[in-house]
């Protein structure tokens, strides 16, 4: 199966022409789906993190560790708990296109070509989604009125957010 | 040649030959005889006095003194009679119409009930479900390939359906979500939404 690049006037809407492959119809996933997904990835992390974060309270609780010394440990924690956020979200999007709240709901993340996109790009996604989240999550907004329900973080990073059953992405893949 | 020197006249082939028809047609006599006789209405008067009476008790008791039954059944049995008995049952029609008239005859639902009703039963599960033979077969079935696969399969099943249940319903409420926001700014309906939905 092939997958044209999304148009965004006539979405829904593709027909295949005379003599030309079949084009699959894209489904673009809108706010509540992606938020539900966000809040089940949202609590994977934190799951990971308290129960990491347990395991190794209670390894330090049995030794007696200076003030100072505990202070640099919650420093070096609060450094990992950001580091393994960003690295679960870029990983996962850049690999399979789905983290587990999206492979939940059945969504993927892509290129605006439905193709995979790259670490960079998943990293850009992921500052620009902070960036949306800082105003009062105002810039989540547009994704209810975009065309292709693109957030602020999917315009930046030239990304879409697909139904998994509509696009495989390592097919699309250039 | 002794023969011919002793019997020059052939008297003594020719005695024998009488001897031997006079014999031959003896037998016949006596089996014709014999036939009639068991045929008779006496000899059937005889056998049910013989059966009936004290000799036929002391028979059967010297039969089963002596080991004459267990020998008769053992000569049959090594004899393969009572596989070719247990043959000619099962492929004949007979037992077919004796399971049938079995199975549909009150006598045997009136049993059947009698046996459910019965403290038998109850005893009988009981000790079934008490016996530790019983898990431990339970346990082996539990444990075996083909029911874990089953169960994870379905395990799977439920929850690939709640899952497409849950998409179906975030995705009509983003469509419902989107429908409301283009009315609150008087814009036409984006292609990306779909028509169905609350």
């Amino acid at each position: 199966m092939s997958f044209a690049a999304p148009q965004p006037p006539g979405l829904g809407e593709a027909a295949p022409a005379a003599g030309t492959a079949p084009v699959a119809v894209v489904g673009y996933v809108g706010l509540v789906t992606r938020t539900l997904a966000f809040a089940l990835d949202a609590a994977v992390i934190n799951l990971v993190a308290v129960l990491t974060a347990a395991v190794f309270g209670l390894a330090l609780s049995v030794l007696s560790l200076p003030s100072d010394l505990e202070k640099a440990l919650v420093v070096i924690g609060g450094v990992v708990y950001v580091l393994w956020s960003i690295g679960y979200f870029v990983g996962f999007w850049s690999t399979t296109g789905q983290t587990p709240g999206a492979r939940a709901f059945r969504f993927r993340v892509c290129s605006t070509e439905l193709g995979p996109i790259k670490p960079r790009r998943a990293l850009v996604r992921f500052g620009a989604m902070l960036l949306a989240a800082i105003p009062l999550f105002a810039g989540f907004l547009p994704i209810v009125v975009d065309e292709r329900r693109r957030g602020l973080h999917d315009m930046i990073a030239r990304t879409v957010v697909v139904d998994a059953v509509d696009v495989d992405v390592s097919a699309a893949a250039p | 040649m002794r023969i011919q020197l002793l019997d020059p006249f052939g008297v003594v082939r020719l005695g024998g030959r009488v001897v031997r028809s006079t014999a031959s047609a003896a037998e016949d006599a006596a089996i014709t005889a014999l036939d009639t006789a068991l045929r008779s209405e006496l000899a059937s008067r005889a056998v049910c006095l013989l059966v009936e009476g004290p000799l036929g008790d002391v028979a059967a008791r010297a039969a089963v003194r002596s080991g004459l039954i267990e020998r008769v059944a053992g000569e049959m049995l090594e004899a393969g009679v009572a596989e070719h008995v247990a043959d000619r049952v099962l492929q004949g029609s007979e037992l077919d119409r004796l399971v049938t008239r079995v199975l549909e005859d009150q006598a045997t639902e009136r049993l059947v009930a009698q046996v459910l009703d019965s403290r038998l039963l109850d005893e009988s599960v009981k000790r079934v479900l008490a016996s530790e033979e019983l898990w431990l077969v339970v346990d082996e079935i539990a444990r075996s390939p083909a029911v874990t696969a089953a169960i994870s399969q379905q395990g799977m099943g439920f929850a690939d359906q709640v899952v497409e249940e849950v998409g179906v319903r975030t995705r009509r409420a983003d469509a419902w979500l989107e429908r409301a926001a283009r009315r609150m700014l008087n814009r036409t309906a984006s292609p990306a939404t779909p028509a169905s939905g609350p």
